[in-house]
């Protein structure tokens, strides 16, 4: 396909319908993800040769795509209801506030270290939609309950979810763990730290991280630290769960220094003690790790996937995807369904602490419905749209318009690809999948390290999920914001954009450094 | 908006995003069947749900 300005805007179109009319006129992830497709669809037909075949198999693929990532959020939501029905979210604030009055610790902990545990265990948009209401208890802003945890978990993105988006980046481009992942952990521990100055930043700004500077130095090198040595040893797969697991820890010492310790906060008792309050997570991180790491168990989930195969699709000006199956859905293993057992049994655990009112069932039913529905609709319609674009070519446009432009500069350039991919998408695994081959030929024809360049890539990817309109949905719909997504993005794409440049600036650096 | 059109309004997203998720699956039939009648249909269905999506706020 013939790479020309035209081209390259018309193939840009979508994002830019979606971006100007979340950023510019504050409208909801639904609307504008329903405008995105509607001009994917019609500069697709017009402009890259899409037929009709194309864009039914773009759609099929694009909601086995959403049930993936639908699965995990009402899965979430309704674990959020089944808490939030007993007073637990209340209690967690007050309790938190109890064991340190620092905001910036309680930030830390719960939008920095507590969002990359649960991206660790669980990803796709549970750090957000689960820590965003425990930060709105606190008392912190909708906003900034938002924005801290989309900012603060992102650099666990690659090594969580149990390695899923470093997997794909392996798949794809047929290149060994041994190579890739020093440069990756190397990449996304620096945003390990920035991500933190970002989560404290956006809250309190310069001042607040000054106050935070000891406490970010000592958890961002423990997390970065215990990332990198999980990753380059074999155990890549439990990278951003044990790094995090290790941060957790750090935090409880970090609270008990001197500048961070202050006098405890006195405020309004609730009937539930924090334990208790917390009891729904611990369960969710048991049965998380049961399901993920016991090897019988995760087996015995695993037994029913559901899966379509799709033929060899072209479009009428050549591009081509090639045959293969859909992204399959794994029934009873699939990280919702865990969330369900999870849901389940907190549900289970609280009603026979007596913690419900009468009928308290119909309400999580009733709340998990009203949430969920403008979230699913906003993100069906990106997803779909996102399809259309890979199917008729229009994303690798996009990738290798960069590339060709800014030539000798690409390294720079090169995680702003894997963040554009996140973007619209809403994954770090599909923008590896995406772009990860494009990224590693583009780096050999450049003679630079693949090794470097497909970091970069899949750090990008990963940053990327602070600004994917798909998890900001889903974040904002907890805290009362759904439909009204724009400030939240407008927050977390000025930190999104400055952490990729940095990155950009460590990926020149690292290309000097490690020659192909 | 009145307190009926808005009821109106959510129980029509609801119905277009469980058109939106399904509707694919009979897209995916109609192509493996060739049946271009059917595509058209159905790709018409999906553009409804994202027009329904696109002006009920």
């Amino acid at each position: 396909m013939e790479l020309t300005l035209i081209k390259w805007l018309l193939a840009f179109s979508p994002i830019a319908v979606v971006l100007v009319l979340m950023i510019g006129f504050n409208w909801g992830g639904g609307r504008a993800g329903a405008a995105g497709w509607f001009t994917a669809v019609i500069v697709s037909l017009a402009a890259f040769g899409a037929t009709p075949e194309l864009l039914a198999y773009a759609q099929v693929k694009g909601a086995l795509l959403s049930l993936n990532v639908l699965y995990i959020i009402w899965a979430a939501l309704l674990l959020y209801q089944v808490v939030n029905q007993t007073g637990a979210i209340e209690a967690i604030g007050l309790g938190i506030e109890r064991f340190s009055a620092d905001k910036v610790i309680q930030l830390l902990i719960f939008g920095w270290v507590f969002s990359s545990f649960l991206q660790g265990v669980a990803g796709y948009g549970v750090p957000i939609a689960v820590v965003a209401p425990l930060l709105a208890g606190l008392g912190f802003s909708p906003v900034v309950a938002v924005a801290v945890p989309a900012i603060g978990h992102s650099w666990s993105v690659t090594f969580g979810s149990m390695g899923a988006s470093f997997q794909a980046l392996m798949a794809v481009t047929g290149l060994s763990e041994g190579y890739l992942a020093p440069w990756s952990a190397l990449m996304l521990g620096l945003a390990t730290f920035l991500c933190g100055l970002g989560a404290v930043h956006v809250y309190g700004g310069w001042r607040l991280m000054g106050h935070g500077a000891l406490a970010l130095a000592i958890i961002g090198l423990v997390m970065a630290g215990t990332q990198y040595a999980l990753a380059t040893s074999g155990m890549w797969t439990l990278g951003g769960f044990g790094a995090s697991l290790a941060g957790l820890a750090a935090c409880l010492l970090v609270a008990r220094l001197r500048p961070y310790r202050g006098a405890p906060a006195t405020g309004p008792q609730t009937g539930m003690g924090l334990g208790w309050a917390l009891s729904a997570y611990f369960i969710l991180i048991a049965v998380v790790s049961l399901g993920v790491l016991a090897p019988p168990v995760k087996a015995f989930l695993g037994q029913l996937k559901l899966s379509l195969m799709f033929p060899e699709i072209e479009s009428t000006a050549g591009w081509v995807v090639k045959a293969g199956p859909g992204k399959g859905i794994s029934v009873f293993g699939h990280g919702g369904a865990l969330l369900a057992y999870a849901s389940v049994l907190s549900y289970l655990v609280y009603a026979a602490k007596g913690f419900y009112q009468p009928g308290a069932w119909r309400q999580v039913l009733t709340q998990t419905i009203k949430s969920g529905v403008p979230t699913s609709l906003g993100i069906v319609s990106m997803v779909c749209f996102a399809m259309i674009m890979d199917h008729c070519g229009m994303t690798h446009l996009l990738a290798e318009g960069i590339s060709q432009v800014f030539g000798a500069a690409y390294p720079f350039f090169a995680p702003w690809v894997g963040l554009l991919g996140a973007f619209m998408t809403g994954s770090n695994t599909n923008s590896n999948v995406v772009f990860g081959v494009l990224q590693q030929q583009t780096a050999q024809l450049a003679g630079l390290s693949a090794a470097v360049i497909l970091a970069a890539q899949t750090t990008g990817g990963a940053l990327g999920s602070m600004i994917a309109p798909a998890k900001i949905i889903v974040g904002c719909s907890t805290v009362g914001l759904a439909g009204k997504e724009g400030p939240v993005l407008r927050a977390t794409i000025i930190y999104g954009l400055i952490i990729t440049g940095f990155i950009g600036l460590a990926t020149l650096l690292a290309v000097l450094l490690s020659p192909a | 908006m009145t307190a009926l059109m808005k009821k109106r309004a959510g129980a029509i997203k609801k119905l277009s995003l469980v058109v939106m998720l399904a509707a694919p699956f009979g897209l995916y039939l109609a192509a493996q069947a060739g049946s271009s009648s059917w595509l058209y249909l159905l790709l018409g269905v999906m553009g409804l749900s994202m027009l329904a999506n696109l002006l009920l706020d």
